[in-house]
């Protein structure tokens, strides 16, 4: 080596070593785009974008990816493609749309194959593509499909009491003696009856034998009368009742309209829709009191000495839980940052309310400020609550996510998804390998909380272990392939290559308590053949470490069955409206 | 379908089916004629007419049965399938030349057609297909537009798959072809669409469409001919109302089975004819005695016996009053049209309520299986039953607190506390308590009897046909109604004073009767039931034996009312009707 | 109730029966029949289990036995002669909600009534049925009854009936789905009430015939089983009919026979040596026809009208 090289070799050393702890320095070697990591090239098998996209989601709630329909057919991806290319950008469009289109440009399909795809897709149906908008869509079928039958049960309940009411009322008429009249005569004698008969006569007779039932006491037919009203003014609300109520601070998605939800935009969109659900909670509250009036009159078993005091005292928590499930959903969309920035509080508000709301969270891709600024993990802070639903799930994995999606719509407890989506950002260049990438690196880990499967933690948590490929992913390689990450990295051209650099996996292990006296590197792909080493930020590897501790502790917590994850925040504290408090210590756990 | 369609046109319509008594009796037969009798016109047809004015025949030895019924007449159009004709059987073809020379020579006009040799073009087996090739003969030749088959056989057959469809759409249009090829003569009959919303179906349908729209719940009953059509059309549809039709292991399991539904709050009903009548007769006395009100219809077939299960008669009409031990008085309604078999089941639901026993309703095979067209009714919520009252019976009020005056009273239902009772068909006082004295049982009679006399003073008197005064007046009931009026016009057409009256209710008699007949010099009825014929051997006055509805127009009005009646076992045409009258005017 | 939950399920109105509030009209029925023990079991019955007088229906044909409903204070049904079946059939079709006795006699059931009987043990619907079986017509005053034993002189056969007896449980065990046939005696006061209650419990049609005394006509029939209790075979099974120790102690002869055993039933039903009591067959699962009729107990009056509508519109033309 000659002087210059080893002074080439030297300078390098010390402009990697300011990179690696500061993050600047050597823009020269900034990566132009997006890296492929050599694990990732060779590694056999991630999932692909159109095995699970775009989803067909039928009229009756049933959501199965496009391909599992046609999978019979002999091109199968090639339809698959074809309708994905037809559906173009948007996030959700009618099958029968989109579908000339795609049969269209499908010309070496025969006509015989072309009727068997068309007997295949189901009429009516949606098509939802690989978006972050899709996540509402998902969410707001699945529960429209849950909880359909109860509304339907629960209607049918109400007609039912309505028209026995209204029969109990007519008897009471009947009683009266008065009631019998030629009018009263003729209408019920038939058509054309009326020439045979004058009426009077007949109605003179019947009033006269001695009447053995008494009316009603007036009290009880005007709460009779008072209930019916109830009932029906309950029912003509409940006839206009959107499929599910919608609350974000942002735009409307699209597609909710068509699903039959009614959206209303917010600035706090939680507080808002605690002040819906109250509302109509209370509304229900008043049809379900009038409702067990009807029941207990019906069996005339209203005693106003004993039920007049329970009825005051009812509301809709003593409801059966298939009655209140009879409620549409109260469903809030937001974003981890809005959420983050403007809405902590009310968002606890919301756990602690123990309303029935369901909240969405979207977490979209790894970018700068994930690894700058502190964010609280809503996921995290939501089981502190330890009586709410907690999803942490990504649209790339819609298998989880679905099932997920399902027990949640069965809940009737607060409710939260924290979903990792695909950013919009133009200069991502892969949305589907980045988010397929930040679950099988568990940079996002899978799980769920579940209050209502019992009462230890082990019953109540549930985390997605098997989705590890064969070799090591990690969270650094879910960075490498963000193009908006790749000033983390930069290239080290092989002659700087030098023993101080240690390769990720040895990196990774040499990091006991503190981070070893060494430049990490990533092996990458290098045009058609060969490699490069991508030397990385420090700040990336802490991340990195972090993202794996938080994982560990993860699979430990359900391994040992725990009753309660490490008391980050105290019962107490998580109550208090400084909830800024609680993030630090969270913050300060993880980064430990 | 061709009733349907000229229904459709708006043309008027009658229908008989013509039913022989097997179900599959031997072809080319006499007495194995079924078929249908269609008449229809440009007015409302109130009944099936005289002799038919032309007639199709799918083999020429069914045809004499209807030359012995009467129903041809010279002139009379016949289309005969000449494939016997050609029969590799030469009896056959023998008898085939025969029938036809016979025809001829009794002035009917006959036309050969190869119907079944056309048919084979389109089908193998083309016993199936005639009907459809006649089908579309009838249209051709009087001019109808079959637009509505067409969509009808698409429907109908839709299921059989596009073939059938197809084959059958074949067959019309072949018909129609050779009608229009082959045939000189065309009628014309004139329609014109009402603007009400019309409905066809036939007395048996009428009556299970009464009682879905009265309420009723429960039909309960055994086969029997000519009632189990009604029966049938219930058990496919009662369940849209909440309702169930009960096979019971005969007759008087129906009846009692139906009382004990309607002691238990809702009034049931149970359909059957004379015979099933018959066995029913004990429990009847109970309902009465008991006073629980029940539906109970008898669609009536020629007796004595077993009789003829498809033919019609009206002879049980005293058996409805009196069979049954002691004093049973009961309101009897007879429906004269199909109309009237729906809308009086609905009456005769609210009458037993509110006379609180059983009603019976006499319809009869003649109405059970004719069509005809009638106004949809609108059903309204009064019609039904109302729901069981189970509110508490004040136990001072007795279950049977017969009004002093009007021997009415309400009944308690199970279930209302204080209204505990034991029905007995003992003889009780009003407390149901069995009347160890003497008295009760009176007064207990004149209750049960006082109050048809209140039904009747609630009645109004019925409609006279004609001129209310004249040398003849016309009674009857029943089915008979169109037959008759149709006489008595033609006689007022040749300048005859004669009018009729038709009554629908039987017990108790609509009131004045007597009135109305004094204003007539001679009253008659005319009656499906047996009388003795005064100009026959042996029958004089003292021995006379007359008809049913005469016997108590007699007693009840003191007058001598003479009858006239026939018991052929199908409806007595207009004709037939007209030529007595005039026999009796002179 | 229906749809309230358990915190509102307060205590119903306290209403107790008592004894006397079964009780109707005094019984004319002669002293020493047999009659008054049933009719005390069965309002004792009512008691216990607190049924309600105006809920019940006592259905009767025509007899000595058949005047049962006028002694209780609920509602009742005195017929025809032989026709309790079809009315008691027929009040159970469209009313779930009651209990129904059904009361009858050896001539009333096994004589005239028999197509009827056949028939409802077919049906399977729920009814307790009480055959009081004295041997006789009593009422009419004494003629032979299809169960009166050969050799009986009555007014009819004064120089003694010619015919073997019918066996009524041979012919209830055979027939189709019949699901429940016991056999009591009158004498026997806690058989005699744990065999109704057991019947009453069943839900399905329960036939029970009880030997019942005639003081009157037919004193001397059941003298023997009554002195003699080796004449009588106790049917034990703990899903028959239960007696406490002592009770059994008292009964020489026993077997024990399980319930679901039909066979075996029937040839106990037919031995002629001994008057077999207990329970001789019961099925839970036998089909029941009242939960046929029940269906659509309960549709709306607007229900009804669209119905009524639609299905006069598919005659419109």
């Amino acid at each position: 080596m000659s002087s210059q090289a080893s002074n080439s070799v030297a300078t390098w050393r010390q402009l990697l070593r300011n990179f690696h702890l500061s993050g600047q320095g050597i823009d020269a070697a900034v990566p132009e785009r997006a890296l492929c990591p050599t694990t990732l090239a060779e590694h056999p098998k991630l999932p692909e974008l159109e095995a699970h996209f775009p989803l067909c989601l039928q009229p009756d709630g049933k959501i199965t990816a496009l391909r599992d329909l046609v999978q019979t057919l002999a091109h199968a991806s090639i339809v698959t493609s074809a309708f994905h290319i037809a559906m173009g950008n948007q996030t959700c469009a009618a099958l029968d749309d989109v579908a000339p289109a795609a049969i269209a440009s499908l010309p070496e399909l025969n006509p015989a194959d072309v009727s068997s795809l068309k007997k295949m897709l189901p009429e009516g149906s949606m098509l939802i593509a690989f978006h972050a908008a899709a996540v509402p869509l998902l969410h707001a079928a699945t529960i429209i499909a849950e909880r359909t039958p109860y509304r339907a049960k629960f209607r049918e309940e109400v007609v039912h009491a309505i028209a026995r009411l209204r029969e109990l009322l007519a008897l009471d008429q009947s009683h009266a003696p008065d009631s019998v009249t030629a009018e009263s005569i003729d209408a019920s004698l038939g058509s054309g009856i009326r020439g045979f008969f004058d009426s009077s006569i007949l109605a003179g007779a019947f009033r006269r034998p001695a009447n053995p039932l008494k009316r009603m006491e007036p009290a009880r037919r005007e709460r009779c009368q008072a209930t019916l009203r109830v009932l029906e003014e309950g029912l003509n609300d409940f006839s206009t009742h959107p499929a599910f109520w919608l609350f974000c601070s942002a735009g409307t998605p699209p597609g909710i309209e068509e699903l039959g939800g009614a959206a209303r935009q917010s600035a706090d969109s939680f507080t808002s829709a605690i002040a819906l659900c109250e509302s109509a909670l209370a509304g229900l509250g008043q049809i379900l009191r009038a409702l067990r009036v009807a029941r207990l009159e019906m069996e005339s078993a209203y005693d106003p000495a004993i039920h007049d005091e329970m009825l005051q005292r009812f509301d809709w928590q003593t409801a059966e839980s298939d009655e209140l499930r009879a409620l549409p959903a109260i469903i809030v969309i937001e974003s981890a940052a809005d959420v983050a920035r403007a809405s902590l509080t009310s968002f606890g508000r919301v756990l602690r309310s123990g309303s029935p709301i369901q909240i969405l969270v979207a977490t979209t891709g790894l970018s700068q400020s994930n690894l700058d600024e502190f964010q609280p993990d809503i996921a995290y802070l939501a089981i502190s609550h330890r009586e709410s639903f907690v999803l942490s799930s990504s649209l790339a994995e819609p298998s989880h996510l679905l099932t997920g999606l399902a027990r949640m719509a069965k809940t009737l407890r607060p409710a939260v998804a924290v979903v990792s989506v695909p950013s919009e950002e133009i200069e991502a260049s892969d949305p589907w390998l980045e988010t397929v990438l930040l679950v099988h690196t568990r940079t996002v880990p899978l799980y769920s909380y579940d209050p209502d499967a019992g009462s230890k933690w082990s019953e109540r948590f549930e985390l997605a272990v098997g989705l590890q490929p064969a070799c090591e992913l990690t969270p650094v390689h879910a960075a490498a392939v963000c193009a908006g990450l790749r000033h983390h990295f930069r290239i080290v051209p092989a002659e700087a290559w030098h023993s101080e650099q240690l390769e990720l996996p040895k990196y990774l292990e040499a990091y006991q308590d503190r981070p070893p006296r060494a430049i990490p590197f990533l092996w990458i792909r290098k045009d058609a053949s060969g490699h490069e080493r991508a030397a990385f930020t420090r700040t990336l590897a802490n991340f990195c470490i972090d993202r794996q501790r938080a994982w560990a502790l993860f699979r430990e917590l359900t391994e040992a069955g725990k009753p309660q994850p490490e008391p980050a925040v105290s019962p107490e504290a998580a109550r208090q409206e400084g909830a800024n408090d609680a993030f630090q210590r969270v913050l300060a756990l993880l980064n430990q | 379908m061709f009733a349907d369609l000229c229904a459709r046109n708006g043309n008027g319509i009658w229908t008989v089916e013509i039913i022989p008594a097997e179900i599959e009796p031997p072809r080319r037969s006499r007495a194995g004629a079924s078929g249908n009798r269609i008449r229809f016109g440009s007015k409302p047809v109130t009944n099936a007419g005289d002799e038919a004015d032309i007639v199709i025949a799918l083999n020429e030895q069914v045809l004499y049965s209807r030359i012995d019924a009467g129903a041809l007449r010279p002139g009379t159009i016949v289309f005969v399938d000449n494939i016997w004709a050609k029969s590799p059987d030469e009896s056959v073809r023998a008898n085939y030349a025969e029938a036809v020379a016979d025809f001829q020579s009794r002035g009917y006009v006959v036309r050969e057609v190869p119907m079944e040799e056309e048919c084979r073009k389109h089908t193998d087996d083309p016993r199936k297909g005639k009907n459809m090739w006649v089908l579309g003969l009838l249209c051709a030749l009087y001019d109808i537009d079959d637009t509505p088959v067409r969509k009808g056989i698409e429907k109908r057959f839709a299921k059989k798959g596009e073939s059938v469809v197809r084959k059958n759409i074949d067959l019309l249009d072949d018909g129609y072809r050779w009608g229009i090829k082959n045939l000189e003569q065309r009628f014309q009959v004139p329609a014109s669409r009402s603007e009400q919303q019309m409905v066809v179906m036939n007395g048996n349908q009428a009556l299970a469409l009464g009682a879905m729209a009265a309420g009723i719940e429960v039909c309960s009953m055994y086969p029997i001919t000519p009632a189990t059509s009604a029966s049938h059309f219930l058990a496919q549809n009662f369940d849209q109302v909440g309702g169930f039709v009960h096979q019971a292991e005969d007759e008087i399991a129906a009846i009692g089975f139906a009382i004990g539904c309607s002691y238990g709050g809702r009034t049931a009903i149970t359909i059957t004819s004379g015979p099933g009548f018959a066995l029913k007769t004990e429990f009847m006395g109970l309902a009465v005695m008991a006073e629980v009100p029940l539906v109970v219809v008898v669609v009536q077939r020629v007796g004595p016996s077993t009789g003829l299960p498809t033919k019609i008669e009206q002879g049980d009409l005293l058996a409805a009053l009196y069979a049954s031990p002691g004093d049973a008085p009961k309101i009897i309604l007879a429906p004269a049209t199909i109309e009237e078999c729906f809308h009086f089941i609905v009456m005769a639901r609210k009458l037993a309520e509110d006379f609180r026993g059983p009603v019976v309703v006499l319809s009869d095979a003649n109405l059970a299986t004719g069509q005809q067209p009638f106004p949809k009714p609108q059903p309204r919520e009064e019609w039904l039953s109302p729901p069981i009252d189970q509110s508490t019976w004040n136990p001072e009020v007795p279950p049977f607190a017969w009004d002093s005056e009007t021997g009415l009273s309400r009944r308690p239902v199970p279930g209302q506390r204080g209204g505990e009772y034991v029905l007995t068909g003992l003889a009780h006082d009003a407390k149901s308590k069995v009347a160890y004295e003497s008295a009760i049982n009176q007064q207990s009679m004149e209750m049960r009897s006082r109050k048809l006399a209140v039904m009747h003073a609630a009645m109004q008197p019925p409609k006279v046909h004609g001129d209310p005064e004249g040398d003849l007046l016309v009674v009857g009931w029943g089915s008979t109604l169109g037959a008759i009026e149709e006489a008595v016009d033609r006689l007022r057409g040749e300048g005859h004073k004669v009018s009729s009256v038709h009554l629908r209710f039987l017990s108790p008699f609509e009131p004045g009767l007597k009135e109305i007949f004094s204003r007539f010099k001679k009253v008659m009825t005319v009656e499906v039931n047996y009388s003795d014929n005064p100009e026959h051997p042996y029958i004089t006055p003292s021995s006379r034996r007359y008809s049913q509805l005469a016997m108590l127009l007699r007693a009840h009005t003191l007058i001598d009312i003479d009858c006239w009646s026939q018991v052929p076992g199908s409806p007595i045409p207009p004709g037939v009707i007209a030529e007595a009258l005039r026999r009796r005017l002179q | 109730m229906v749809g309230l939950k358990q915190d509102w399920e307060i205590a119903p109105q306290s209403r107790t029966c008592e004894l006397k509030d079964y009780q109707g009209a005094a019984p004319r029925w002669c002293p020493g029949c047999g009659d008054h023990a049933v009719l005390g079991a069965v309002q004792r019955l009512m008691r216990d289990k607190q049924l309600l007088p105006e809920k019940t229906v006592c259905v009767s044909g025509i007899g000595c036995s058949s005047r049962f409903p006028h002694y209780m204070s609920t509602y009742g049904f005195h017929g025809l002669h032989g026709r309790a079946f079809p009315v008691a059939c027929g009040i159970r079709a469209r009313r779930p909600d009651l209990d129904i006795f059904m009361v009858t006699g050896d001539g009333d059931c096994c004589a005239i009534g028999t197509a009827h009987w056949i028939h409802a043990i077919r049906y399977n619907m729920n009814i307790t049925v009480l055959l009081l079986d004295n041997n006789v017509y009593g009422l009419t005053k004494n003629q032979t009854s299809p169960t009166s034993r050969t050799g009986e002189k009555t007014n009819t056969h004064p120089r003694g009936s010619v015919l073997p007896p019918l066996n009524p449980l041979c012919v209830t065990l055979g027939i189709a789905n019949a699901s429940f046939v016991a056999q009591t005696v009158d004498w026997n006061p806690p058989h005699l009430y744990n065999t109704i209650k057991a019947a009453h419990e069943h839900k399905g049609l329960s036939f029970v015939r009880v030997l019942q005394r005639c003081p009157h006509f037919t004193k001397h029939v059941f003298q023997a089983p009554l002195q003699d209790l080796s004449q009588v075979l106790l049917m034990t099974h703990e899903e028959g009919i239960s007696l406490d120790a002592a009770g059994m102690r008292r009964f020489p002869k026993q077997i024990a026979h399980n319930p679901h055993d039909l066979d075996e039933a029937r040839h106990i039903a037919a031995r002629e040596d001994v008057y077999p009591i207990g329970l001789f067959y019961r099925d839970e699962n036998a089909a029941r026809y009242d939960l046929a009729t029940a269906q659509g107990i309960g549709k709306t009056q607007d229900e009804k009208l669209a119905a009524i509508d639609q299905a006069l519109s598919r005659f419109a033309v």
